[in-house]
């Protein structure tokens, strides 16, 4: 705060100088970091959200698949795919109660030696589905559809599209390295092997991922082992696909997407087997369930590190760049704040700048260690993009050859090769039991059969949850022969070394891969604690400097003003006309999911020039009141356009739609309580003409609480 | 020196905090750049992959406290020579594992 | 156990909270003895310490350290809230 009157050049205090650092790295991007903070936030639930605004899907029943449901799945691969190499199913899940059903295509080359990778493969493709499929998902609408398309895909159209996500990851470079990093494998085989290569590409991927080397890595390892987590979050993108709407093409074409698509479609091969479109069933009555086209939660989760409507690299070079600076900002903070344990639980309300100051304070001391540890993650993520040095200087040979190395880590697998012989599968909810019973009660998040209805079928049995944060996305797995049902030995685990367990450790936390609810609720709170901790510290920007003096406010405060007024209230509102726009937009308009996301970004563009024609206090008001009405009246909308209404979701234990509604009303209420806190308000020092302490809105503060949830 | 001490101490220190950010901004980032390229080199790990990733870790720490050191700092030429040496120290790290 | 450990953990913010003199004012009118004040910090930390078992053994080592820190930041900050507003009612628990 003193940044305006401290002198440089000569010596001072530390904490002087660090307080200038800490203001001014909070303010320049911190309006961005806000965003990113509040949509990453929400991306803890993007299932939840996705699967809310697909209100077709709504009457799925919570249920465990049952033998019959099994029977039912089982007869609709055998139906559309009876010659793939693989199918797999997404059992249903706390987080997503649908049974997902997709399968990989048999190669076009018979799979030789590559069979033997083939779990590999099909883990990590998975795993990027997963991502690719959210990002599919993620908004651009179109993205998804590549796998509901992907059905009538010929294989060879599989094929193609594959390899241009290669090289699209590929060319991208940085990105695919980092994302190579990640994958570090999985990337660059793919296209010159491609289609025998196949497995050895998912492998690639997938190895790396369970080493957990790197960030992404991991999140492909994960994701792709562990479906069950993921696996949700796969479903449901799943789900969303459709034909490929407006950006989709575009969308695709960047290597993720294409990825996505790929692995959307089936977890299957990484390479060469096509992958089927994605069924979507409830598990209760073996129906399949069309959900409409949506921007999902995926267009949050793909916005708070891409950005939207850029290029991917630079958007990610963007935000990598605000996450440096949020990193500069917690350090400096720390040096700065005076008395970190002495002020520890002390919150002043009504006092003006004081109690900024307070909230401020407690939002970032208290949850400094996930501050600290999902900015520092973040960058991780980021690692190979940011920082292309330490890859180029480990291997002067070359990006492939460190993608070679990093594969090595994957311990190849051993499923046998096709026999001929046709033999019927057996009872799948048996085994079923028989791996919960191993596990202790763990549920099976995803089931895969590779040669189904061969001889040689093999099972393959994940479970829904993660063990552990530093083992990478090695989740654990049984397999069973596909006939007898007789267990087989399981896949090799690959031991984490001291690093990999620290870049699993990050990835795991950065991305909230628990299947549990509560650390994933208790990382949506602290999200929520960052996303207060950016605004107040904005707000006190603007308070601190308010009307120091009469006369004209200065361009620079009002334009601050202005500023948080449209990146705090006005992204709250846009983010509830998002979710009005899902389910006010005609189900059947093609191109709706990429309205969904217009309606996001005219609203914020309203936002934005409702902030500068208003008066300050009154604009915020007025946004604060909006986002609360909007939020509030979010589970009438749900009820009224299609959704499940809350009575229904709690009587039938939904609890995805019944958080959904419940924070949509809690916000709602907590916005509207924030604004009319704000309208009463006083400023201090009109009332006690005392010191020119400019006490603006403390009560923004409890409402700001609100405001991120 | 003289000329420097003339110029209006409001001009002075816009013109030192704009050297200080460059310096924060593009020399630390430069040093974190050449740290992760020595570390990633020079980590004694048998698996390469780890190397890489811990030293990408540690650029951004690097990168971290050289913006705290410039910023903190009395002077610009105290901020320069405050990376330079690290940055030398990289360097030659480097050049003993390419050339060593 | 997550419930146990919130427990443990608000409680024993609490504690220290009322081992800190500021705060020990608003709860009991009064800052009491150094030494009482020395003996609630005490508690106060073993208390969080206890927090740590309870949260791993519902999670699991790793994620169980995780889910305390995110425990532990949402205790302290319940209790934030609850010394601004109402710390009175704080008394009863602690002694």
């Amino acid at each position: 705060m003193k940044g305006q009157t401290m002198t440089f050049d000569q010596p001072r205090p530390l904490r002087q100088s660090m307080s200038w650092l800490h203001t001014w790295s909070g303010l320049l991007l911190g309006w961005l970091l806000f965003a990113i903070f509040v949509t990453g936030t929400l991306s803890y639930f993007r299932n939840e959200i996705t699967f809310w605004m697909q209100p077709e899907l709504h009457g799925a029943q919570p249920v465990a698949t049952d033998q019959i449901a099994f029977l039912r799945a089982l007869a609709l691969l055998g139906r559309d795919a009876p010659d793939a190499q693989q199918w797999s199913l997404t059992l249903p899940t706390p987080r997503n109660p649908t049974l997902g059903l997709s399968w990989q295509a048999a190669e076009n080359r018979p799979p030789a030696g590559d069979v033997a990778r083939e779990r590999p493969d099909q883990s990590g493709i998975r795993g990027e589905g997963e991502e690719g499929g959210r990002r599919g998902n993620r908004g651009q609408g179109g993205a998804p559809s590549p796998d509901s398309a992907a059905a009538e895909r010929s294989s060879s159209d599989g094929a193609i599209r594959e390899r241009p996500n290669r090289e699209g990851m590929r060319g991208e470079g940085e990105e695919g390295g980092r994302r190579g990093n990640r994958g570090q494998g999985g990337a660059p085989s793919p296209d010159s092997a491609a289609t025998e290569r196949s497995s050895s590409d998912g492998a690639i991927r997938e190895r790396p991922n369970r080493g957990g080397m790197r960030g992404e890595g991991e999140e492909g390892g994960r994701r792709g082992g562990l479906q069950r987590e993921q696996g949700e979050p796969d479903s449901l993108a799943a789900i969303e696909d459709r034909p490929p709407v407006g950006d989709a093409a575009r969308e695709r074409s960047n290597s993720g997407e294409a990825r996505g698509a790929q692995r959307q479609q089936g977890q299957g091969g990484g390479g060469g087997g096509h992958r089927g479109p994605r069924l979507v069933l409830d598990p209760a009555s073996g129906s399949t369930l069309e959900g409409r086209p949506t921007a999902g939660g995926n267009f949050l989760y793909r916005f708070h590190f891409e950005l939207y409507g850029m290029d991917r690299i630079w958007a990610r070079w963007i935000v990598g760049i605000a996450t440096m600076f949020m990193f500069v900002a917690l350090v400096s903070g720390v040096i700065v704040h005076r008395r970190i344990f002495k002020d520890f639980f002390t919150f002043r309300p009504g006092k003006g700048k004081r109690s900024w100051l307070d909230a401020h304070n407690a939002s970032s001391v208290l949850s400094l260690p996930f501050h600290l540890i999902i900015t520092f993650s973040g960058l991780v993520l980021f690692g190979n993009m940011l920082v292309p040095s330490a890859q180029q200087s480990a291997y002067p040979e070359g990006l492939d050859a460190y993608r070679a190395e990093a594969r090595r880590m994957f311990v190849p697998s051993d499923i046998p090769k096709p026999s001929g012989e046709r033999a019927p599968l057996t009872d799948l909810a048996a085994l079923v039991a028989v791996a919960q019973n191993t596990w202790n009660g763990e549920r099976v998040g995803s089931i895969t059969i590779t040669h189904p209805g061969d001889r040689n079928a093999v099972i393959e049995m994940r479970q829904m949850n993660f063990p552990g944060l530093t083992g990478g996305r090695n989740i654990p797995t049984l397999r069973f022969d596909g006939v007898t049902g007789e267990a087989l030995a399981t896949p090799p685990m690959r031991e984490s070394s001291l690093v990999q367990a620290i870049g699993s450790t990050l990835n795991l936390l950065h991305r909230g891969f628990f299947a549990t609810p509560v650390p994933r609720w208790l990382l949506f709170l602290a999200g929520i604690g960052g996303s207060l901790m950016i605004a107040s510290g904005l707000i006190m920007w603007s308070v601190s400097r308010a009307r120091k003096s009469p006369g004209p406010v200065p361009w620079g405060h009002r334009l601050v003003e202005v500023t948080n007024i449209a990146a705090i209230a006005g992204l709250i509102v846009a983010i509830a006309v998002h979710f009005w726009a899902n389910r006010l937009i005609p189900a059947n308009l093609a191109t709706r999911a990429d309205w969904e996301i217009y309606a996001f970004f005219i609203a914020w563009a309203i936002m934005l020039l409702h902030a500068l024609l208003r008066p300050g206090k009154a604009a915020w008001v007025e946004q604060l009141a909006c986002a609360g009405a909007l939020f509030a009246l979010l589970p009438v909308v749900n009820a009224a356009t299609g959704g499940l209404a809350l009575p229904g979701s709690i009587g039938r234990g939904l609890g995805l739609l019944i958080g959904f509604d419940l924070c949509a009303l809690v916000s709602g209420a907590g916005l509207l309580f924030t604004a009319y806190k704000v309208h009463n308000h006083v400023p201090r020092a009109r009332l006690a003409a005392e010191k020119p302490l400019p006490g603006t809105e403390p009560a923004l503060l409890p409402a700001a609480m609100e405001e991120a949830a | 020196m003289k000329t420097w001490l003339a110029v209006d101490p409001a001009v002075r220190q816009r013109i030192d905090v704009g050297v200080r950010t460059v310096l924060a901004v593009l020399g630390g980032y430069g040093l974190a750049l050449l740290g992760a390229a020595a570390l990633a080199a020079g980590l004694p790990f048998d698996f390469r992959p780890d190397a890489v990733s811990l030293a990408i870790m540690l650029a951004f720490v690097l990168h971290l406290l050289a913006i705290i050191w410039v910023f903190a700092t009395a002077t610009v030429i105290r901020a320069v020579v405050g990376l330079a040496i690290p940055a030398a120290f990289f360097g030659l790290w480097l050049l003993s594992i390419r050339f060593g | 156990m997550n419930l146990l450990c919130l427990v443990l953990s608000f409680w024993g913010f609490a504690a220290i909270s009322a081992g800190m003199e500021r705060h020990a004012k608003d709860i009991f009118a009064a800052a009491g003895s150094l030494r009482a004040r020395r003996l609630r910090l005490l508690a106060g930390y073993i208390l969080l310490a206890l927090a740590l078992p309870a949260a791993i053994a519902a999670h699991g080592l790793s994620i169980g350290i995780a889910v305390w820190f995110g425990i532990l930041a949402l205790a302290s900050s319940a209790l934030a809230l609850v010394l601004a507003y109402c710390p009175r009612i704080l008394r009863w628990a602690l002694r």
